[in-house]
């Protein structure tokens, strides 16, 4: 079921944002030259995921910092750049949180798959403690 | 622009609530510290109503800044935490004592590196005051 969803979201394609709760960063983001148009699709495609998966709403109250570093991460790493290592605490904190982390795997099989690119599994861990920090957010 | 003289913060991102709690031990009754989104910190010191914004996010490399960057623009932020690892302090003094209004920190050293921002900024802001 979980493969039908990836599979769904991965032929979705945004043109537009202006719709999105995150519209005025998005906007923020790519007049700053932080992030380019295409991340940001993919970006969308991680929050629909997120969504639909946890059945919230992501908004600017509960997932500011989720989106932002997702959407910077990818252009970094789109831009061949480095992503900070996780040290092996944060990794060992990150698997222990298994359903996030599990679903942050998903996370980063969408986001591979839409840049072509092998996403780190650093990336993953920093994902997984973002996903975990939003739900926790949500739930409150 | 300060009321009754304190300086103000705004703290933003993963690490906010550190970054508080950590600006208020420091800074006690000199400075007027809250946390909220990293969008609206940007514009709160944009439009005069706080000093210096302080961001953090979990790797230091983008998103605890990236807001202060696209509303004050490049030149006025600055890190304090570079590739996991706390700057020297002589460093951090050396940043904060310059003309950046927005400051970022990687979560996990936020409560090391504010104590040395804030007592910085403080100084600072002392030494200008008429």
């Amino acid at each position: 079921m979980v493969q039908d969803l990836e599979r769904q979201i991965m032929s979705e394609e945004y043109h537009t944002f202006s719709d999105s709760p995150f519209a005025e960063r998005f906007s923020l983001l790519l007049s700053s030259g932080q992030v380019q148009l295409p991340i940001l699709n993919v970006v969308m495609k991680m929050i629909n995921f997120v969504e639909i998966e946890f059945g919230i709403e992501l908004t600017e109250d509960n997932a500011e910092m989720f989106v932002s570093h997702i959407a910077l991460a990818l252009q970094r790493i789109a831009n061949g750049e480095s992503i900070k290592e996780a040290p092996s605490a944060l990794m060992n904190e990150a698997q222990a949180l298994t359903e996030y982390w599990n679903q942050s795997g998903i996370l980063t099989q969408i986001a591979s798959e839409a840049l072509d690119q092998e996403i780190p599994q650093s990336e993953h861990a920093y994902l997984t403690l973002h996903l975990a920090t939003l739900m926790h957010n949500t739930r409150k | 622009m300060r009321t009754n003289n304190k300086l103000i913060l705004v703290a933003s991102g993963i690490a906010k609530g550190v970054i508080v709690q950590s600006a208020k031990q420091t800074g006690g009754e000199h400075v007027d510290v809250q946390s909220m989104s990293d969008m609206q910190a940007a514009i709160t010191v944009q439009d005069g109503k706080a000093d210096y914004f302080i961001g953090s996010c979990s790797t230091g490399q983008g998103g605890a800044l990236s807001m202060a960057r696209a509303i004050l623009g490049e030149e006025k932020c600055v890190l304090l935490t570079e590739q996991g690892r706390m700057l020297d302090s002589d460093i951090i003094h050396e940043r904060a004592s310059s003309d950046y209004r927005a400051f970022g920190v990687s979560a996990d050293l936020a409560a090391d590196v504010i104590p040395i921002l804030v007592r910085t900024l403080l100084e600072k802001h002392q030494n200008t005051e008429v």
